[in-house]
């Protein structure tokens, strides 16, 4: 009986050491960093401001006499949905844009004459599509995405003063816009912070960026004012 | 106590009571229900209603809708005077009082407690030009239009303030030729203005720029209704011309003042512009004779053709699909 005693307490010693050494392994695995697993980033949005040149609308245009004193700035807002996620290739997708620029000056008056403000401005809204090249922030760490966009600008555009007989002549022209974006993810700057902006608001990437483009606005269909030129906008971005 | 006795002393409480009710009565109360020279309609208080003055026009042909509250059902008139001291019996108990002056206004209330009565500004107050100030109305509760002034409270006074003198003439006003509008600038007047009303009268000119219209003849009541008004105190502006004139057409402008209380002023000397080209970009880029077709296919300024919003439609529409698939794989 004594001997049976001795061989239970000897198993119930060796068992309760077993079932003790899971727990000493979970202790030992704090230092252990959870996987992360960014949100879907099918979304983008830019805050943008740049400036435009109609050249299309030919050098009078530009000149002193006119709008040549005057930047013209162009601010817009563009939204990008990314439906397809290829692998090495990135993202693929849609996207809008509104845009607005203006240019003044003022015509001179003297004598009896009133001095009158000429004023041309335009209004674009274009969608577009948009491929959103990632893999060497993704794949190789470099956090530069590139950005080509083909879109199609519908360019609402409207002067005053213009003639006695149409004192304000507007207009609609359209044509394609071919668009370049060089972007600097800013998630390196602060790894553990782009993590958590992602955690808590879905923002997977935030950018700063440039983009070159040129507008055919006016080029293509007969009829229509040609205020076709190069632009620029930077401004800041996020992916979502 | 016996029951007669108390039944007594009950009866003789309920009369006491009774009794009491017009020694109760509060003072009159007076309300404006509207007037018809203005838009406000609603019930208000006087002093809200007449903060700002009559002006001359009101006091012509404009009336006032009066609301009498709290009247002593033992009156049966109300009785209107201004001056001071209206408010003591002296009125109607043969006791000379110079400075309260009977408007000859009376109206019998029918013993109700309201009475709403229309009383026609000019009942009110002398409507003579040039004038300006302040009036106090005083409205008595009577039994009958012979007898005495009733208990105290039964009267009411308002003020009534009124300017029926006109803001003077701008002056130095100057107008300027151009091809949208023109350029308008004067002097401030010295009164206080509410806005100016500036006149445009087409073809009011002849090619040498003088003026033909008649519609200025008499200075103070133009015989053409303002093109445009210039709210506050500004003293220049612009004054658009209207769309469709051509070149070379001639017009007749000024301007006038409009005081506080709406009282109109003088037009100030008319002055003769004409609509002329200036050199634009539109100008430039569409007068030459090799002009693109777009300077002939423009339109003038009004909404977007219909064909933008249609991507716009079609990419929210993908964008709402794309939230829902992300929500989904959440």
């Amino acid at each position: 009986m004594s001997r049976l005693s001795s061989c239970l307490g000897a198993a119930l010693v060796a068992g309760a050491a077993l079932g003790a050494a899971p727990a000493s392994a979970d202790i030992d695995d704090w230092t252990e960093v959870p996987e992360f697993h960014p949100s879907p980033e099918n979304f983008g949005i830019e805050l943008r401001i740049g400036m435009y040149r109609p050249e299309g609308l030919g050098d009078e245009f530009f000149s002193g006499n006119y709008f040549g004193g005057d930047v013209g700035p162009h601010l817009s807002l563009q939204f990008h949905y990314y439906p397809f996620q290829v692998p090495y290739l990135g993202l693929f997708g849609i996207g809008a844009s509104l845009g607005w620029s203006q240019w003044d000056t003022l015509r001179p008056g003297g004598g009896a004459v009133d001095t009158e403000r000429n004023v041309f401005e335009l209004l674009v809204l274009q969608p577009m599509v948009l491929w959103r090249f990632d893999t060497l922030a993704r794949e190789v760490g470099i956090p530069i995405v590139l950005t080509p966009k083909i879109g199609w600008d519908f360019a609402r555009w409207l002067t005053s003063p213009g003639t006695p007989a149409n004192p304000s002549p507007a207009g609609l022209s359209m044509g394609f816009r071919f668009s370049g974006k060089v972007s600097l993810e800013l998630d390196f700057i602060e790894p553990r912070a782009a993590r958590q902006l992602d955690e808590a608001w879905g923002i997977n990437h935030s950018e700063l960026f440039v983009e070159f483009y040129y507008s055919m606005a006016g080029e293509i269909l007969a009829g229509e004012l040609p205020v076709s030129g190069w632009g620029w906008a930077a401004g800041l971005g996020f992916t979502f | 106590m016996r029951p007669t006795t108390l039944c007594s002393f009950l009866l003789a409480g309920l009369a006491a009571s009774t009794l009491a009710a017009p020694a109760s009565a509060q003072g009159i109360q007076v309300t404006v229900r509207s007037m018809t020279s203005r838009t406000r309609v609603q019930l208000v208080d006087f002093a809200t209603q007449m903060a700002t003055p009559i002006n001359f026009a009101e006091c012509e042909s404009a009336t006032i809708g009066f609301r009498f509250s709290m009247v002593d059902r033992n009156r049966t008139q109300l009785a209107f005077f201004f001056g001071s001291m209206c408010e003591q019996a002296s009125v109607r108990n043969d006791v000379t009082n110079t400075s309260c002056t009977d408007l000859e206004l009376s109206y019998a209330i029918d013993l109700r407690t309201q009475v709403d009565v229309d009383i026609p500004v000019s009942s009110l107050l002398d409507c003579t030009q040039g004038m300006s100030g302040v009036r106090t109305i005083y409205v008595l509760a009577l039994n009958d239009p012979t007898s005495e002034v009733g208990a105290a409270g039964q009267n009411a006074s308002f003020p009534m303030a009124f300017d029926f003198q006109g803001p003077t003439e701008p002056s130095g006003f100057t107008a300027r030729n151009g091809q949208s509008g023109t350029s308008v600038s004067w002097q401030a007047t010295t009164d206080r203005v509410q806005r100016y009303d500036a006149f445009l009268v087409p073809g009011g000119c002849d090619a040498s720029g003088n003026l033909t219209t008649d519609a200025f003849d008499d200075p103070d009541n133009p015989t053409v209704s303002p093109y445009t008004t210039f709210e506050g105190t500004a003293t220049s502006g612009t004054i658009s011309f209207p769309s469709g004139s051509a070149e070379g057409s001639t017009f007749a402008v000024t301007v006038r003042a409009i005081d506080n209380a709406g009282n109109t002023g003088t037009v100030a000397e008319p002055v003769c512009v004409t609509l002329i080209t200036i050199d634009t970009f539109w100008s430039a880029y569409c007068g030459t004779a090799d002009a693109p077709e777009a300077c002939s296919s423009s339109c003038a300024a009004g909404p977007a053709r219909s064909g933008a919003p249609a991507p716009w439609a079609l990419l929210a529409l993908a964008a709402a699909l794309g939230l829902t698939r992300r929500r989904r794989s959440r």
